[in-house]
């Protein structure tokens, strides 16, 4: 274990993954902006493909999964707010024992 | 400075680099397609490692709980259930990296079949997971307190459940 802790193999990895990161976001970029006929997509991918190319505002239109995303959102913020408000109590009673010490 | 790097420092770096894998699109066609039709799968791999990283962990927690609340904490079964912790929490951690992975591969290969309740499942699932990485590796107590409650709150869990449930159901 005293060898992966030396600097040189810890920048050996650090290098490496920015490397590999860097190399994955370039070879996304350039695969997806290729056009249609030249990614090699699959049928199942081409077929939805089409049928949103068919009905390009189904994702507008369907009200029902929009509140879902609206759930979500407000699910996750009010999930938050309850953590930080839960924190601000611990904090205050915290405050308030060292304060009677 | 880097002597100070610790065991959890090491373990990131090396999940990172596990994470790194390329994938290659450039030399064979077969290659390509063969992971644009298995875009799917991708999904059901998922969702597999989520069931079996979660379930456990779960059903550990509870129990270890409960044996806390009767037995009391210096039982030899609390003890030793006190003594898995580490090795189960890093199986759900690893097992659950792979998941969000191929559930992140998922959603790129087939991103123009998006809709309302994938990009909900994408939230919900980068929140919980970012949450819990920050919980296993970020030192500061208010940091810890508040990813602790983001990331084992009952009202993101039920939402995930749902979401991915609709997300089978409609596709």
């Amino acid at each position: 274990m005293k060898f992966l802790r030396s600097n040189f193999i810890l920048f050996h990895f650090l290098f490496i993954i920015v490397v590999s990161y860097s190399n994955q976001c370039l070879t996304f970029v350039t695969v997806f902006s290729q056009e249609d006929n030249k990614k090699g997509f699959g049928i199942q991918e081409r077929e939805r493909a089409r049928l949103h190319t068919e009905d390009n505002s189904q994702i507008v239109k369907n009200d029902f999964t929009g509140l879902i995303l609206i759930g979500t959102i407000i699910a996750i913020i009010g999930v938050s707010s309850y953590a930080l408000y839960k924190i601000y109590l611990i904090r205050r009673k915290s405050n308030k024992s060292k304060v009677k010490k | 400075m880097l002597s100070t790097f610790n065991n959890n420092t090491i373990l990131l770096l090396v999940i990172l680099f596990l994470l790194s894998i390329q994938f290659s699109y450039s030399d064979n066609h077969n290659n390509r397609s063969l992971l644009h039709n298995n875009a799917d799968l991708l999904g059901w791999i998922s969702i597999s490692c989520g069931l079996i990283a979660n379930i456990p962990f779960i059903l550990y927690l509870r129990v270890k709980k409960i044996s806390v609340k009767k037995l009391g904490g210096g039982d030899s079964l609390t003890r030793n259930l006190a003594l898995e912790h580490s090795p189960i929490l890093n199986f759900h951690i690893a097992l659950n990296l792979v998941g969000f992975v191929a559930g992140l591969f998922h959603g790129i290969l087939l991103i123009r079949g998006i809709d309302f309740i994938s990009i909900s499942l994408t939230i919900v699932i980068t929140t919980i997971t970012v949450s819990g990485i920050l919980l296993r590796f970020a030192k500061f107590r208010v940091l810890n307190q508040f990813n602790r409650i983001m990331h084992s709150h009952v009202i993101l869990s039920v939402l995930l459940l749902i979401l991915i449930i609709l997300h089978i159901l409609i596709p």
